[in-house]
């Protein structure tokens, strides 16, 4: 039945939509190629509307697609740019506060992430804002488990050189204060 | 005080979660060992804690992403069925429905060709041809073309039901619009075409001219309708012209056409204005500046403007301003205006359009 697949089919589009470009644009930090990754996604999937059911099983199934092709964007992505000004505005907590103040620290951390390596960038991603644990990050990239752990401790370690200048001073006093404490543990 | 590649993944595993019971014992353990396991630790968390901002676009305008999508998806299948009618919402459910099922009926008829076929369903919709020709179907009512071949040496399209034309001017490249029974020609210029069934077909000029026929040329010799001339095929009957007389003939394409309800509610969505503004020999502020319309049919007049402007010790004002002649769809107007601040030193001015009547 042509017609009512099409009807459905739409409202499935609606229903995922603002979910998925969000997904998207925060792995690909680029609004046309958001859009076109989600596109790709649902254009496969009515191409092969016969293969698969709408039912709870999709929304699952169009998360990991849109993950996996936005990987695939990354991969061709090859420009490194800072965040610009629109951009800033739209950075929220992944709870439900509607954030929208940020520090100096969080917004270099975010270029950070961008910097890194595609696969590891996605990878860095699904595990600290989509909250996926280990194997289903795994199962969404078509990656072996072993990968996954690998490379979440190399983000950590790209990520922590980068970041270097903007933690040590922070740490100074930090420092300064456990050795205090300690010190003060060994005299009571 | 490097990390080993072994320590980051432990850490990572840790702060994601993703460590076993063990593997959480374990790495607490190394955190007390040393104040110098600790500070890393404590420096990988602080990173892990300042990374959770997600990037979001919350204004991604579902419609026009759907628009592309559904495009891509009729390019796909061959046919090219395009439905014009605006955005889906409740209201249109169930009529989207109906007209889905006819007109999949009547799309059996058609081979897999290239050609396309536009088709306005329950509202009056308005497209531009792949030659910027500009055309309104109303409801129920369609309009086909071979994308392949439209535009290469002449322009033919076919149309069923009833539609509003303002043909782009194109040297030796003749637009033609076929109906069932009767056939027009036309270089460049506005008409409308109502057909009525098999029995009768109106043609009105409003600028320019067309030449008209049976599409059985045969029968009889086309004649020529000019600006404000109406021209009636009527089944058996010779060709028929007269001066027209019906000044609404066109008024359908603001009926049933949810963008010009928009055009009317809101009024300064499609009015731009352009601004400039100088203190002259009486320190009074002139402005000065363009207003464009960008409504497809509505006319407004009487614009209302509000004019902000700051004084330089940081107060603000504001005057209203009216502009009564007429702006025109799609067309832009001159205005000038001073403001009575001869004694305030105006530092900042803003020019936003608040309403506007539309010409009915």
């Amino acid at each position: 039945m042509q017609e009512t697949n099409y009807e459905e089919f739409e409202t499935l589009f609606r229903l995922h939509h603002k979910e998925l470009i969000n997904l998207a644009y925060n792995l690909l930090r680029d609004k046309d190629a958001a859009k076109d990754v989600v596109q790709e996604v649902f254009f496969k999937l009515w191409k092969n509307k016969s293969e698969l059911t709408f039912g709870e099983k999709i929304k699952h199934y169009l998360f990991k697609a849109t993950a996996h092709t936005a990987l695939n964007h990354l991969r061709l992505q090859n420009r490194l740019s800072t965040l610009d000004e629109s951009t800033k505005e739209h950075l929220v907590a992944p709870t439900d506060r509607e954030e929208v103040s940020y520090k100096e620290l969080e917004i270099k951390v975010r270029e950070a992430i961008d910097h890194l390596p595609p696969r590891c960038k996605a990878i860095y991603i699904l595990s600290r804002h989509e909250g996926l644990k280990y194997q289903e990050i795994a199962d969404t990239l078509h990656l072996s488990l072993k990968t996954v752990e690998n490379q979440m401790g190399i983000a950590l370690e790209k990520l922590r050189q980068e970041l270097k200048p903007f933690l040590s001073l922070e740490f100074l006093s930090l420092g300064i204060l456990l050795a205090g404490l300690t010190l003060l543990y060994y005299f009571l | 005080m490097a990390l080993t590649p072994e320590q980051y993944m432990r850490i990572s595993a840790y702060l994601s979660g993703n460590a076993s019971k063990q593997e959480r014992k374990e790495l607490e353990a190394w955190r007390k060992a040393a104040l110098a396991n600790e500070h890393q630790f404590l420096e990988a968390e602080r990173i892990w804690n300042h990374s959770g901002k997600k990037l979001t676009w919350p204004d991604a305008d579902v419609n026009s992403h759907w628009d592309e999508l559904r495009r891509r998806i009729d390019l796909e299948a061959g046919t090219k069925q395009v439905f014009l009618w605006p955005h889906r919402n409740i209201i249109w459910k169930a009529a989207a429905g109906l007209v889905l099922l006819a007109t999949l009926t009547y799309v059996l008829f058609w081979k897999r060709s290239s050609e396309v076929n536009l088709h306005s369903g329950n509202a009056v919709a308005m497209v531009y041809l792949p030659d910027s020709t500009q055309v309104w179907l109303n409801l129920n009512s369609s309009l086909s073309y071979d994308p392949k071949a439209f535009g290469k040496t002449n322009r033919h399209t076919k149309l069923s039901g009833e539609g509003y034309f303002n043909v782009r001017p194109a040297q030796n490249n003749p637009f033609t619009v076929n109906t069932r029974n009767t056939a027009i020609r036309v270089l460049g210029t506005s008409f409308n075409v109502k057909e009525e069934g098999n029995e009768r077909v109106n043609v009105t000029v409003a600028e320019g001219t067309v030449q008209f026929s049976p599409a059985d040329s045969s029968k009889q010799k086309s004649i020529q309708v000019n600006a404000n001339e109406v021209a009636i095929w009527k089944a058996d009957e010779p060709l028929e012209k007269s001066k027209n007389t019906e000044s609404q003939y066109a008024a359908w394409r603001k009926k049933n056409n949810p963008v010009y309800e928009k055009e009317v509610q809101h009024p300064a969505t499609y009015i731009t204005p352009k601004f400039n503004w100088r203190k002259n020999a009486i320190n009074q502020s002139v402005i000065y500046g363009t207003l464009t319309s960008s409504a497809l049919l509505a006319d407004y007049r009487n614009i209302h403007l509000r004019v902000t402007y700051t004084k330089n010790n940081g107060t603000a004002s504001s005057a209203m301003f009216t502009i009564s002649p007429v702006l025109k769809a799609g067309s832009t107007l001159d205005f000038e205006r001073r403001l009575l601040d001869f004694f305030a030193d105006t530092k900042s001015l803003d020019v936003e359009v608040v309403s506007a009547e539309v010409v009915q």
